[in-house]
């Protein structure tokens, strides 16, 4: 894993200077990454009628599930902020495709209870509308969270 | 990976999109897969290397292929949907749902899968793959 800053100069390598229609697209990839730290401006970056769909196994992990509208994502945020921590992420490659996104990043989390923690590469499916998220599918694998969720 | 390094940066969207058909048709059958694959290929199965043995990264064609007959002689793929397709470049993002059965448990499981996928020429040299793994091995199970 990187630096802080040599992870922005990798994601700069990659992605500047952007390439065709896809620059909007890849700046909102670049925003989401520097304000998941904050959630209360990371949610800004949904439209209020956004969809976000947790990929996995709900009965084995209270994440998983679909949340819809600024409230509900804002609330699994904090809920899965008052749990993990995020050490370190990188993005590992991003396919831009009209006004949707994949992208791939490799995050270092810890448990905050059990100092637990793993690196897990997590994927992104995303489609945007006005520049922000409208439909978003995360796929976290559930058995990692469940091991280091104890 | 920067578009400089891209190796096949002119495939046409049109063959991009009958590589990732067959690969989705014939996921069922690995031995049909292997023309698709250059020989040193990476297959990663993201997933909790820690409790699910078929999760981690498999190297070269050879190694592919056995994973994935594993795999089937494990779970019976019952039916396969592709219901997303982004395409840019050398490089492909699928997500598609997917029904498996447990061979012997016969416990079945509706799964929302992903796949990215990279090219060099017409040959895929890299799969990603997201299969969840908790439900996976909840398959297993006696009681899903």
């Amino acid at each position: 894993m990187t630096e802080s800053g040599s992870a922005e100069n990798e994601f700069r390598a990659k992605f500047l200077p952007a390439a065709g229609g896809g620059a909007a697209i890849k700046s909102l990839i670049r925003r989401s990454m520097e304000l998941r730290e904050r959630p209360e401006a990371f949610i800004h970056l949904f439209c209020p009628d956004a969809v976000l769909h947790m990929v996995g196994d709900r009965r084995q992990c209270r994440f998983y599930g679909t949340y819809q509208g600024h409230d509900e994502i804002l609330g699994l945020l904090h809920d899965v902020d008052a749990e993990f921590e995020r050490r370190d992420q990188r993005l590992l490659n991003a396919v831009v495709d009209g006004n949707g996104f994949a992208i791939r990043r490799l995050v270092e989390i810890q448990h905050r209870g059990s100092s637990e923690s793993a690196l897990v590469v997590v994927g992104h499916v995303a489609r945007t509308r006005a520049g922000l998220f409208e439909e978003v599918f995360e796929y976290a694998d559930t058995a990692t969270f469940v091991r280091l969720m104890g | 990976m920067s578009e400089s390094d891209s190796l096949s940066p002119e495939i046409a969207r049109s063959s991009f999109d009958e590589i990732i058909e067959a690969l989705l048709d014939r996921r069922s059958n690995p031995k049909l897969l292997s023309p698709l694959f250059a020989p040193e290929a990476d297959w990663l199965m993201n997933g909790d290397q820690a409790s699910w043995t078929y999760a981690g990264l498999r190297c070269s064609r050879d190694s592919i292929l056995a994973y994935l007959n594993a795999f089937q002689v494990e779970f019976q793929q019952r039916a396969l949907r592709r219901l997303e397709t982004l395409i840019e470049g050398e490089q492909a993002c699928v997500r598609y749902e997917m029904e498996l059965q447990h061979r012997g448990t016969r416990n079945r499981a509706m799964l929302q899968c992903l796949c990215f996928i990279r090219l060099e020429g017409d040959k895929i040299v890299e799969v990603s793959e997201f299969v969840d793994s908790a439900t996976l091995f909840r398959l297993r199970e006696s009681r899903a």
